[in-house]
């Protein structure tokens, strides 16, 4: 099928789809308007029975944390696949250029190459704000893992590859991401030991308003916290490092 | 429906048409990061500001970058 | 004055149904892998805005109680923002899982452009 024959078909195909999906939305609520039994139901009781604030947080880590699980192993099979289809890329080691050696960067001033490094305190700070206060504001272990994770590529974006390769170790985010996605599971599987049912939420709940309540809710946001964080930082090392291995192809 | 919402539908729905109009990934890219954070403004807009967080991390920041590295790794000429 | 408020109710939808169609239409077009994958995230962010204009109602806060909305005040739906928020980090994901397998092509094939792979020969 050619390019004009493909592009013909899509557009009739897409004038059809797109009249149905219309005509579709008129049986959507009107916008503004959407209220649905089990939310008023989950607004009136998740702050009294799990004494959370955050009701996303309740919802991901509680009342539908089985669907997180699910999401969670999703997330670790394509970090995973990541991992394994850069390993076979993996070439004879070779000396390489550290990058700010380079003609380019010779011209930056020490400011230019701080900036970034301050800009990691700050977005790391945020993310584990973020990923340990998931019951009481917005955020959660997984805003706060991705804001978190990907702060590492600041480091290479002020300092270089090899300053990143130093300071951080693949395989210990590696088996950290692992941890954290096993301890998801364990704490599920401790509830069901315990009370019977899966990631019931079997800790006591504590204050309404405290750092630490919500009892399960609290520590499972933590541990997909790690999860994600530790993930996006495999992420984001394994990618930056094939930057060097073009400079490897080319000199 | 306010009017700050209408304005952000409409720039949304030209943004993800412009970026997938654009013939260079480079441009491509450029704009579906502007894509990604006016999406954040309309979920917060939306009083959903967990989801406008995650969006913010994904679309400004991770997504972008290995976007960068992919298409220095295939040699895209622009 | 009726006739436009009517039509501002479903405006939105139509919104996230245009990223949707205009999407998979640069998917059909796409002469670079790279493309394509951007291309897709477009079309998973039209579903992030159908779930987000659903929940919203127009008299109600953001689901996060504080002094301002005590507990049980109302709210918007907390459950598709939920199911939202963890899709578009797993999303993500999915999309770094799509960009490598694009590097390996690359490195296998020596071209991105769809239009002229052809199944592996060897």
């Amino acid at each position: 099928m050619n390019l004009r024959v493909r592009t013909w078909v899509y557009v009739t195909s897409a004038v059809v789809v797109f009249g149905v999906l219309l005509y579709a939305s008129g049986g959507l609520p009107p916008f503004g308007s959407f209220s649905g039994a089990y939310t008023d139901y989950i607004l009136r009781v998740a702050t009294v029975e799990r004494s959370v604030l955050n009701m996303p947080t309740a919802i991901n880590f509680d009342y539908r944390g089985f669907d997180t699980l699910g999401e969670e192993f999703i997330f670790f099979a394509s970090v995973s696949g990541v991992l394994l289809l850069f390993r076979a890329l993996k070439t004879k080691a070779v000396r390489y250029p550290e990058p700010m050696e380079s003609e380019r960067s010779r011209g930056q001033t020490g400011a230019i190459r701080l900036f970034p490094v301050g800009l990691l305190g700050f977005t790391a700070a945020l993310g584990m704000d973020l990923g340990a206060h998931g019951q009481l504001t917005p955020g959660g272990g997984f805003q706060g893992g991705a804001i978190f994770g990907s702060a590492i590529a600041c480091v290479y974006l002020g300092l270089g590859l090899l300053a990143l390769t130093k300071l951080t170790h693949r395989s210990t985010f590696d088996m950290l991401e692992a941890f954290g996605a096993f301890s998801f599971a364990a704490l599920g599987g401790a509830a069901l030991l315990i009370a019977g049912s899966f990631l019931q939420n079997v800790m006591p709940l504590g204050q309404t308003g405290a750092t630490v309540s919500g009892g399960t809710i609290y520590f499972l946001s933590c541990a997909v916290f790690v999860e994600i964080a530790c993930g996006f930082a495999v992420l984001m090392i394994v990618f930056l490092r094939q930057t060097r291995e073009t400079q490897e192809d080319e000199g | 429906m306010s009017l700050l919402q209408v304005v952000l539908y409409v720039f949304i729905a030209f943004l993800g048409a412009a970026a997938v109009f654009s013939k260079r990934p480079v441009n491509q890219l450029f704009i579906y990061s502007l894509f990604g954070m006016m999406l954040a403004l309309l979920f917060f807009v939306l009083h959903a500001p967990d989801v406008a967080l995650s969006e913010i991390a994904v679309g400004t920041l991770a997504v972008p970058i290995m976007v960068l590295v992919a298409l220095m790794k295939t040699g895209d000429k622009t | 004055m009726t006739a436009l408020s009517q039509w501002t109710l479903f405006f939105p939808y139509a919104v996230a149904f245009w990223l949707f169609v205009v999407g998979c239409f640069g998917i059909t077009q796409s002469r670079n892998l790279i493309h394509t994958i951007l291309c897709l995230t477009v079309v998973q962010s039209s579903t992030y805005m159908l779930l987000m204009s659903v929940d919203f109602h127009a008299k109600s806060g953001a689901p996060i109680f504080g002094s301002t909305n005590p507990p049980g005040s109302p709210s918007v739906d907390p459950i598709l923002h939920a199911l939202t928020l963890t899709d578009i980090v797993v999303g993500a994901t999915v999309s770094a899982l799509m960009l490598a397998l694009t590097v390996q092509i690359h490195r296998r094939r020596g071209t991105i452009d769809p239009q002229r792979l052809r199944p592996m020969s060897d």
